[in-house]
């Protein structure tokens, strides 16, 4: 059963029981007092109904005024507390002797000082973070932190693995890793994204693979978080994804390059120009831009431009522009006339960045072409060459 | 009258327990959204990672968006309303402001606001009534206004929609300002689940009584003038209860038309905005649900439960009565125009769950509550039903309503804590007593006149008042 289907049932079943028992109360009220105090049925029932309802109009009343009163009490509490507390931990991590007076003051205000401990442990990076790191396990947090990211609510177990990742690695590694198995996916994300930037290759290339294998956000997040390590992994794991044989890991891998746009030495893009899925050849015509010539593109390019999925006729034009093949200029009046309109409008576009030929087409099309063609051109050249200074002032 | 016929009797008391199952059936069902709401709401809340958002913010991945922005008479608050969208923290997204004929010189504060100029356009696939003129800005914005002669809301949208290319298309009423991460918070799902989600929207909030500067909300505070408290009450209700629970089931009917995102594919495949209803925004998302189950799609509309947009509420009674009325309406016009959707299996959730739940709870609700109302009050006439029974019928009614509109206001505080001071919590709590009191019977009066102006075919949107948002930051 999947995360998201567990959490499904839960909520439902949670609101069928707080429902249950909403009538259940209503139900004892009714026939263990009211009835054998009132003499109609109906009166009875509309007592028990209204008193229980205004019980709960109480109670809501109640809790709401006592959130909101202990929600300020402690926003006081911390604005007259914390800034000691920040102090003795600055101090510690500088000198690391203010344990016992920190420890004195867990004991009287623990959340307090577990707050301030990870406020500060966000700002700090060498041997003060190493004293602070000390210092939480001496506290007690870090033992703490490892129970609770195995706990069972999911903001507890996420809370957790964002407070280990702030301490330094001895104390918080094997919760980390095993952060990364975590059954919710929001959980896996959370870890390895603290666990980026002290990882080894070995550990990145499980974070990729945990970046390939997520949803769309997780791979999303994931991409930006190892823009650093591009290259690292485009020694091992990007080839491994991209010859995997997988379709749903290499179109995951070439999602992850298309978003770094970065100049990498991937040659595994090549082979999968002559891919089978549509998708899959799209995607590596958008990347070779980006991977190194090692072969003459244009055949392949100009190939693609005659491809039956237009998916990769459109990928085509765009790589012809982006590479920059004139030789194109053709074959690209030809697909501005293409049946599929985004195909057509990657061509008008691709022929506006071909320079002056390219746009001389565009003008005639404008002029002379069909509806679709003639739009596609106008939108093409207004885009690339409009100025909005050459327009004319109202 | 003691001596009334037994057929009279007999056919008063069916009416009367008729009432009492129909009220009761209502009470439960809002009862279980309520709930529901409340915890699909703390469990969407775990599963948020707020965290993620910068680096979302970062990535090339992210869909672009067209945000349109129809504009009739909004010279008051067009600028700020613009300011607010071009301020938003999303890489990729163009604002398309149609005029859609004003009256007013809405059209001129833009060109002066905005640097406007002319420029060329070419029309898409939707027919709409004729465009005037584009124009874009010679600043370095991403604005474009439509000058178009006036065709109503959905015209305007579907003018819009000829224009731009995004694959996401966000409809934002001009009157509504929007969260810095407005944006991305809605088109997070369809990042999530892609090419599943065909539609999304956010929580509306209440604007009224808040400090506005340069287009953003600055400072939240709860309204001091009653009509809005009143309606914050509702939209808390509405937003935190209901959506959120019809969300879950997959049977959301209606997304607000004060900011909604589509897809654009899906929309334009189901046909672009309907221009034959008040209630547009209720009608796209009735027929996206159709066309997800005719092509037997496995499609999701979502409601995301962030605060994303903030609108003014009207202040006047009379404003608030147009609008009121139009809202009835166009639920009764989307309703009637999909009813071959009632009970039909083949919508899924959406055929039958969330169209009966409407269509005997939201369109026909008003005019059973008001025949109750009336029945109760001649049968006391009548002495067929005692006044104490009937007393308790009508306080405990009043109660649920209480209970509601007080859950509302504790799941607010319970998830979002928008509202910072204790004072502002009292207000609230307070509205939520008083508008069981005189107020909610007034609505019920006024969506049973929406009903029958629907069903003699009254059209039109009546004007609506913009008193715009500098007055509170002058007040504030």
């Amino acid at each position: 059963m999947t995360p998201e289907r567990k959490s499904r049932i839960s909520v439902l079943s949670k609101t069928l029981a707080v429902g249950m028992a909403y009538v259940l109360v209503i139900v004892v009220f009714h026939r263990w007092y009211l009835a054998p105090r009132m003499t109609s049925l109906a009166l009875s029932v509309a007592v028990a109904v209204a008193l229980v309802q205004c019980a709960t109009i109480v109670a809501m009343l109640g809790i709401s005024l006592l959130l909101k009163l202990t929600a300020q009490f402690q926003e006081a509490r911390s604005a007259r507390i914390s800034p000691r507390i920040l102090e003795l931990l600055a101090l510690h991590a500088a000198e690391n002797g203010r344990a016992a007076e920190i420890e004195r003051l867990r004991r009287i205000y623990p959340r307090l000082v577990e707050q301030c401990l990870v406020e500060f442990l966000r700002m700090v990076r060498g041997g003060g973070r190493e004293a602070l790191s000390e210092l939480a396990a001496d506290l007690g947090f870090v033992q703490q932190w490892r129970r609770d990211s195995r706990g069972r609510g999911i903001s507890t177990r996420k809370t957790a693995v964002a407070h280990l990742a702030l301490v330094s690695r001895r104390f918080a590694g094997p919760a980390l890793l095993g952060a990364l198995q975590d059954d919710d996916e929001t959980i896996r994300l959370h870890a390895a994204r603290n666990m980026i930037r002290n990882a080894d290759p070995a550990e990145l290339a499980q974070i990729f693979g945990l970046a390939l294998n997520g949803s769309r956000v997780t791979r999303m997040v994931l991409a930006e978080d190892l823009r650093p390590h591009a290259l690292e992994l485009a020694s091992e794991a990007i080839p491994a994804a991209l010859t995997s044989g997988v379709p749903s890991r290499m179109l995951a891998a070439l999602d992850v390059l298309r978003a770094w746009s970065k100049f990498l030495p991937v040659p595994q893009v090549y082979g999968l120009l002559r891919h089978s899925d549509p998708a899959i050849h799209a995607a590596a015509l958008d990347i070779l831009p980006f991977v190194p010539r090692l072969s003459p593109l244009e055949a392949e390019v100009l190939s693609a431009l005659n491809d039956p999925a237009e998916e990769v006729r459109a990928a085509a034009a765009r790589a012809a522009a982006s590479i920059g093949i004139t030789s194109a200029v053709p074959l690209l009046s030809h697909r501005l006339h293409d049946q599929d309109p985004s195909t057509a409008a990657a061509a008008a576009h691709a022929l506006a960045h071909l320079g002056s030929e390219g746009c001389r087409i565009l003008e005639q099309e404008m002029l002379t072409g069909s509806l679709l063609a003639a739009s596609a051109a106008l939108e093409a050249l207004e885009r690339t060459h409009f100025s909005p200074a050459e327009t004319v002032a109202v | 009258m003691t001596h009334l016929p037994t057929l009279v009797r007999a056919v008063y008391t069916g009416f009367e327990w008729g009432i009492i199952f129909y009220v009761s059936g209502i009470n439960a069902i809002y009862f279980f959204l309520m709930v529901l709401g409340f915890f699909a709401l703390r469990s969407y809340r775990a599963r948020q990672t707020p965290e993620t958002r910068e680096a979302l913010l970062n990535s090339p991945m992210l869909p672009e968006v067209s945000i349109i922005v129809p504009a009739h008479n909004e010279a008051v608050t067009i600028s700020q309303s613009v300011r607010s969208m071009l301020n938003l923290n999303y890489p990729k997204f163009e604002v398309v402001v149609v005029n859609d004929g004003s009256k007013d010189d809405t059209l001129d504060v833009l060109i002066k606001e905005f640097h406007l100029c002319k420029s060329t356009f070419r029309s898409g696939t939707a027919i709409t009534r004729p465009v005037r003129a584009v124009y874009r800005s010679r600043d370095p914005i991403r604005l474009t206004v439509v000058d178009k002669e006036n065709g109503g809301k959905a015209d305007a949208l579907n003018a819009g929609l000829n224009v731009v290319r995004s694959p996401l298309i966000a409809a934002v009423d001009s009157d509504s300002l929007l969260e810095d991460n407005a944006l991305l918070h809605v088109v997070e799902p369809f990042i999530d689940s892609p090419g599943k989600v065909v539609a999304t929207g956010g929580i509306i909030r209440v604007v009224n009584g808040c400090r506005v500067e340069r287009g953003r909300v600055t400072r939240i505070s709860s309204p001091r003038q009653v009509l809005a408290l009143f309606q914050t009450i509702e939209y808390l209700r509405a937003f935190l209860g209901g959506r959120v629970a019809f969300s879950f089931l997959n049977s959301l009917l209606l997304i607000s038309g004060a900011f909604s995102v589509f897809d654009r594919e899906a929309l334009m495949e189901a046909g672009g905005f309907a221009t034959t209803t008040v209630g547009e925004d209720m009608e796209v998302i009735v027929r996206l649900h159709k066309r997800g189950h005719q092509k037997k799609e496995n499609y999701r509309i979502v409601f995301v439960p962030e605060p994303v947009c903030w609108t003014e509420v009207p202040e006047r009674w009379a404003t608030l009565h147009r609008q009121r009325n139009r809202w009835q309406r166009g639920t009764v016009e989307s309703l009637i125009a999909h009813r071959c959707m009632l009970f039909n299996p083949r919508f899924g959730g959406a055929g039958l769950f969330a169209m009966p739940y409407f269509v005997v709870f939201e369109m026909l609700g008003p005019v059973v509550e008001l025949l109750g109302y009336a029945m109760t009050g001649l049968g006391v006439l009548l002495h067929l039903v005692s006044l104490q029974v009937a007393a308790l019928f009508f306080v405990a009614s009043i109660l649920f309503g209480v209970l509601l509109s007080m859950s509302a206001v504790v799941l607010e505080e319970y998830t979002m804590r928008r509202y910072p001071s204790v004072s502002d919590l009292g207000r609230l709590l307070g509205a939520a007593v008083l508008e069981n009191l005189g107020y909610r019977q007034l609505l019920t009066v006024w969506r049973s006149e929406g009903v029958w102006d629907a069903l003699r075919g009254k059209r039109g949107w009546g004007a609506m008042e913009r008193r715009g948002f500098q007055r509170d930051a002058a007040r504030a």
